[in-house]
């Protein structure tokens, strides 16, 4: 099913956050607690976006 | 090394920001670019090197096995510039460093006629067979069998053939290797320039957001 190729957005997302949260913090405590709150962020914008998609689209 | 000595190469940090020595911000910046995390293991940032290393490397890596398959390890990764395929993708995957190096070893034993070596481990696809048709139109040409048997047998195949074999983990593994080779080029600043830092004018906008 196409829609198992969307979980491949989890490490994606993980990797990106953790990275962008790096560059903004020194401590790696911080660096884990910044990287999963963005990551959270991400994931909700995606779930929403993609819900509406597929409400719209009905597909 | 001494707090007057390391003043020179510290980063101009507020008050609440811890200070950080980028010794030879240069060659941080370089040994980065080499290897994710290599300038902060240098500048004695070692836990967030670590972090570097294991996100920018987990993410390259994560796209080599997503394209891998029966056609080779790690296809979506491989550098060649021909007319019938400009690989426009690993600009952006080389800037990972040494682990995109192989890439370009493979490109260059297959440019000299040599058969890639360890399963074909980003090696680049040969080249399609194009024919001229009746209309003037370049149209790809059948392979017979026997040269196919003995393509395979060496992992030399075509990008139609790659594509079709690893279907959409084509795409996601090229993805992959291409944003984990552009986060590097973040992870490099870092390393050179140390972490990015809110000025007060840009505090006092967040505060003025977050109240309204």
């Amino acid at each position: 099913m196409d829609i198992v190729y969307y979980l491949h957005l989890i490490p994606l997302t993980l990797g990106i956050s953790f990275i962008y949260a790096g560059t903004r913090c020194e401590d790696v405590k911080s660096i884990i607690r910044q990287g999963l709150r963005i990551s959270l962020s991400i994931f909700m914008f995606l779930l929403v976006s993609l819900l509406i998609f597929f409400v719209c689209f009905g597909c | 090394m001494d707090e007057n000595n390391s003043t020179a190469n510290t980063t101009a940090t507020p008050a609440d920001q811890p200070k950080i020595d980028l010794k030879n911000p240069f060659l941080a910046g370089l040994l980065t670019f080499v290897l994710p995390g290599a300038g902060h293991f240098y500048q004695g940032r070692i836990g967030k090197g670590i972090v570097f290393c294991v996100c920018v490397l987990g993410l390259f890596i994560y796209g080599l096995i997503l394209s891998s398959g029966d056609v080779g390890w790690g296809r979506a990764v491989y550098w060649k510039w021909t007319p019938d395929d400009h690989r426009f993708y690993f600009l952006g995957q080389a800037c990972i460093g040494a682990p995109a190096l192989p890439a370009l070893i493979q490109s260059n034993r297959v440019k000299n006629g040599q058969d890639p070596f360890l399963y074909g481990f980003m090696a680049p696809p040969i080249s399609s067979r194009y024919v001229v048709n009746n209309h003037g139109n370049l149209e790809y040409a059948n392979l017979s069998s026997d040269s196919l048997a003995e393509q395979n047998s060496k992992y030399n195949y075509t990008f139609h053939q790659i594509r079709k074999s690893l279907n959409k983990n084509f795409e996601l593994g090229t993805l992959f290797t291409t944003i984990a080779g552009l986060l590097n080029l973040l992870v490099v600043f870092d390393a050179a320039g140390g972490i990015v830092i809110e000025t007060d004018d840009e505090k006092k906008k967040k505060a003025v957001g977050s109240r309204q």
